[in-house]
């Protein structure tokens, strides 16, 4: 597995989410326009049900990539990032729910920014095979 | 292109991603209202833009566009301006 090039303790200060609603913590390549982010599903993950990742606990994983990409600008910027919500989910296929232990990707793309809303596509994997896909808009706060 | 050929591209669009009625689409009637576009709907009429004309709108270009005539009139003058 590629090496990630900001860890865990890294990752959380880029987030406004704090413990136990962190759900990214690696950060394995970053550009102008895409980010891809991870996440090993640890027992204390409150999204965790019988072993499983819930899809509320993987949406919210894909949110937060989006945020961390945010974070991440803001922070070459030495500025401080604004809060970011989730705007709107345009669609979501799941094909598969992560377990316990296991390490998620997310890359994100940016397809459109526009009046501090951002349109982004995501791919979830689970050892390179795509488990999630979607599109999301994300709001900055003013 | 023509300024009709623009026009009938927009409204194709517009029916296709906004779900609107083409007979609601005239050229004095409200773009916001008649779209029923909300502040986030406005990035995906700027991804259709793009994708379709190659033309890339920012917030400004927003400011007095109020009927769809005023849209066509944005999207032809984009248009202007990249191929001069």
């Amino acid at each position: 597995m590629t090496k990630p090039i900001l860890d865990k303790e890294a990752v959380e200060n880029l987030l406004p989410q704090k413990f136990p609603f962190v759900m990214v913590d690696k950060m394995f390549s970053f550009d102008e326009t895409s980010l891809v982010a991870g996440l090993k599903i640890k027992s204390e993950n409150i999204f965790l049900e019988n072993g499983v990742f819930l899809e509320a606990g993987l949406i919210e994983h894909m949110a937060q990539s989006v945020a961390l990409h945010t974070g991440y600008v803001f922070f070459l910027k030495q500025e401080k990032a604004p809060i970011g919500y989730i705007g709107s989910i345009k669609q979501i296929n799941i094909k598969k729910l992560p377990n316990i232990n296991d390490e998620i990707q997310s890359s994100i793309t940016i397809i459109q920014e526009f009046a501090g809303i951002t349109l982004v596509d995501i791919v979830t994997t689970l050892n390179n095979e795509e488990i999630a896909n979607g599109q999301m808009k994300t709001v900055l706060a003013k | 292109m023509n300024k009709q050929e623009i026009i009938e591209k927009i409204n194709g669009f517009l029916v296709d991603e906004f779900e609107v009625d083409n007979d609601d689409i005239e050229p004095n009637a409200n773009l916001k209202d008649t779209l029923g576009l909300d502040s986030l709907d406005y990035v995906d009429l700027v991804v259709s833009v793009e994708s379709n004309f190659g033309v890339k709108l920012v917030e400004v270009d927003f400011v007095g566009i109020a009927t769809f005539q005023n849209f066509y009139d944005l999207i032809e003058t984009k248009l202007k301006a990249k191929t001069a």
